[in-house]
């Protein structure tokens, strides 16, 4: 299973899409903030073969999904506005959660309230584990925040480690209170190093801090996700 | 010591072999894909009723919020056959063949039958507003 997540910025590139998606011979694609005519992306990516089928979500149009499998390989788990997740049930392999995420950009939410809106999206994510009664999760989305930030790495929010030896200890406990572990592989893109360019976002916002390249577009594993995941080979 | 149970049920339970109506109405959900690029997908949803299996046969939209249109509902028994067909069973009136009713005594009379309803002027009515719709 190959996915594509891409935030469009209200923009319609229909035929980078469709060139992307049947180059790397996508299985899932999840757009962000597109603003194009979804029946000309659908007619363009089936042109030669019909090979893709869009998948709404019920009540959130901010999220499109585009996949090879029709909508009952994908029903909703969880949908509010920054976040649907997507039961991924497919012949003979173990159920996934996918789940596709938006959080409050950076220019109009501070540190604390990104924070915030980070704890409720993580308690969702957790409900819906419950309900499906596994934690194979895997989100994918415009975080608005770095793999540093407090967003990402505070343990009743994301809770996002950089080593998977660490997210394989499954959870952690502070205070009395115990919080389940994601893997974030973006930490090992960050800077020249990376296989791509140096983040996700270039914004030279001429804050006292800045760097400059920002990682906002991150993949979250849970542990149990890790075996069935090869994130290694992620591009962005 | 307790003894084994005798077992009075046939050695080799296999499939039929007979085309159900489930699965000529998937064959031509996929046909409805491929036609339409999936802008108008063909939707099967075999429900139990009682003694009966009752098969929806919808046109879904998934670029209008998953709008969907049931088009046929076939009712059958355990073997598939005799099936009773009901084509455009709602609210859509004014063809000749709108609501109307068929006993398929078999897989070559359910196919004629099909064959029939789907090309009528009715369903290429249908279909062309829903990819109208789902382009504007």
């Amino acid at each position: 299973m190959k996915i594509l997540f891409w935030n469009t910025h209200s923009k319609a590139p229909d035929e980078s899409i469709a060139r992307i998606m049947k180059t790397r011979v996508v299985d899932l694609a999840i757009l962000l903030e597109y603003v194009g005519h979804l029946t000309s992306l659908l007619e363009m990516l089936n042109r030669e073969s019909v090979e893709f089928h869009l998948v709404p979500s019920l009540v959130e149009d901010r999220f499109v999904f585009l996949s090879r499998f029709d909508s009952s390989f994908f029903p909703i788990a969880h949908e509010s506005p920054r976040l649907v997740l997507r039961r991924l049930s497919m012949p003979a392999l173990p159920e996934l959660l996918i789940g596709t995420v938006h959080g409050p950009d950076m220019r109009n939410h501070n540190s604390d309230a990104r924070l915030q809106e980070a704890f409720h999206l993580v308690q969702a994510v957790r409900e819906a584990e419950g309900k499906v009664g596994h934690a194979r999760t895997v989100l994918v989305g415009d975080f608005n925040a770095s793999p540093y930030e407090p967003a990402m790495v505070t343990a009743a929010a994301f809770n996002a480690m950089p080593s998977r030896k660490i997210a394989a200890r499954i959870d952690r406990t502070v205070q009395n209170r115990t919080y389940p572990f994601f893997y974030n592989p973006m930490w090992s893109r960050l800077g020249d190093d990376s296989k791509g360019p140096p983040g996700t976002f270039y914004y030279d916002g001429g804050d006292a801090t800045n760097v400059y390249w920002y990682m906002l577009d991150q993949v979250l594993l849970r542990p149990e996700a890790l075996p069935l995941s090869t994130w290694h080979s992620l591009r962005f | 010591m307790q003894t084994k149970a005798p077992d009075y049920w046939p050695a080799n339970i296999a499939t039929s072999g007979i085309a159900t109506p489930s699965l000529i109405l998937r064959e031509q959900a996929r046909y409805l894909g491929q036609k339409t690029k999936n802008v108008v997908e063909g939707r099967v949803l075999p429900t139990p009723m009682g003694e009966s299996i009752v098969v929806y046969f919808d046109l879904v939209v998934p670029a209008l919020n998953n709008y969907s249109f049931r088009l046929l509902r076939v009712v059958h028994g355990p073997l598939g056959y005799p099936a009773d067909v009901h084509f455009l069973d709602t609210e859509t009136k004014g063809g000749p063949l709108s609501g109307k009713h068929f006993r398929a005594g078999n897989e070559t009379s359910f196919r004629k039958f099909l064959k029939q309803v789907l090309a009528s002027d009715e369903t290429r009515r249908i279909l062309g507003s829903l990819i109208t719709q789902a382009r504007t």
